[in-house]
């Protein structure tokens, strides 16, 4: 096969063998959403975050006029907590905006994605195991601090009686959860991203190698 | 740019797109997802073209991109090939030595590159030149020629070793 021999057959493909699409065709076209991965990504980041924001949002609401408001602080929780989800979604949400330039040289754009993706990923792994621990000492203040004393005893003792032993409950504790979301987050990323990230890496390997 | 003008514009470089469908999806399903892709990120980039290159340069830009690095189907098409019936295609194209058959056998044989290959025959065989190729991949045009004549050789033992019946 001489591809030189080729070339006038293959310019000449295209418009021949195929029909071109309507107008109203292309126009429908515009109205669509893409389906490429980032444009995906980006578009269950907002859904996500919306999700968080009613549903924290409502709590909080219900936690503010229940109880005759003995549970504001509860409501504050959930605030604070949704706003820093949404803090972690902005962010994501950035990434993955920044990640897509179509428009650039086939090799920038890879090499731009596989930056921002594995950015974007450090990103996941890290705000999303650190997120555990935070709200788990949050919630343990707040409960401390909140219920009588001894109203929850062993796991909230009052002062006094905390020893050694419940300190080291609590750190272990902490730890073993903390270990928990990492390995989780680490397996759903490796699920979610894992496959794409080693896929552009091959691709950009082949534009590299001489 | 207006939509109507946009329109025109994907009318006029029909072919441009649809061979870059072609070689990178292996389904009618497939081709048409990829082609409404590709228009989809040529309208939404169009506002930020600032002709500091040629519109068709441009515009392989953004099919390559979309085709290679953002549309994960190809995957699916590239595993689903088959070597024996991409070699059978190419005897019977000495056999038949006509036009279709020899596009046929001729994407058929690319479908076997890997999808930077693919992308470097098929801006070849548009005749364009190693300066807007490079352009176009960001790879440069030393590296180009030296990846061009292995992908010239990988085609040509491919259709010998098959002469020869191995």
């Amino acid at each position: 096969m001489e591809l030189d021999t080729l070339k006038e057959i293959w310019q000449d493909a295209g418009d021949k063998n195929e029909r071109a699409p309507r107008n109203s065709e292309i126009m429908e076209m515009l109205n669509k959403s893409p389906k490429n991965p980032v444009a995906k990504m980006m578009r269950n980041v907002l859904i996500e975050m919306t999700l968080i924001i009613v549903l924290f949002g409502g709590v909080a609401l219900f936690y503010f006029i229940a109880f005759k408001g003995r549970f504001i602080s509860i409501a504050w929780v959930y605030i604070i907590t949704a706003a820093l989800y949404v803090f972690y979604y902005y962010r994501k949400w950035k990434l993955l905006h920044s990640m897509q330039c179509v428009a650039c040289q086939v090799k920038s754009n890879l090499q731009r994605q596989v930056n921002k993706l594995t950015s974007y990923v450090r990103f996941y792994l890290v705000s999303g195991t650190a997120i555990v621990p935070v709200i788990f000492i949050f919630l343990g203040f707040l409960f401390y601090f909140k219920f009588p004393e001894g109203a929850l005893n062993p796991i909230f003792p009052p002062s006094k009686e905390v020893t050694l032993f419940t300190w080291t409950a609590w750190i272990v504790s902490l730890t073993a959860i903390t270990l928990f979301a990492w390995w989780g987050n680490r397996y759903f990323i490796k699920k979610l991203y894992g496959q794409h990230i080693l896929r552009l890496k091959e691709l950009l390997s082949q534009m590299e190698e001489a | 740019m207006t939509q109507p003008e946009f329109v025109q514009l994907i009318r006029d470089n029909n072919g441009l797109i649809l061979k870059v469908c072609n070689l990178y999806t292996a389904t009618v399903q497939d081709r048409q997802d990829l082609y409404q892709e590709i228009v989809i990120q040529l309208w939404r980039a169009i506002p930020k073209f600032r002709h500091e290159s040629k519109l068709t340069t441009w515009m392989y830009r953004v099919a390559l991109n979309t085709a290679i690095s953002d549309y994960r189907k190809q995957q699916r098409a590239i595993a689903t090939s088959d070597l024996d019936l991409f070699t059978k295609e190419i005897a019977d194209q000495a056999e038949y030595a006509d036009k279709e058959e020899k596009l046929k056998s001729l994407y058929a044989a690319i479908s076997h590159l890997p999808e930077i290959e693919k992308a470097i025959v098929m801006l070849y065989l548009e005749d364009k030149s190693y300066e807007e190729m490079e352009d176009i991949l960001g790879i440069n045009q030393n590296n180009l020629r030296v990846k061009m004549n292995r992908i010239k050789e990988k085609l040509r033992q491919l259709t010998k070793a098959e002469a020869h019946g191995t």
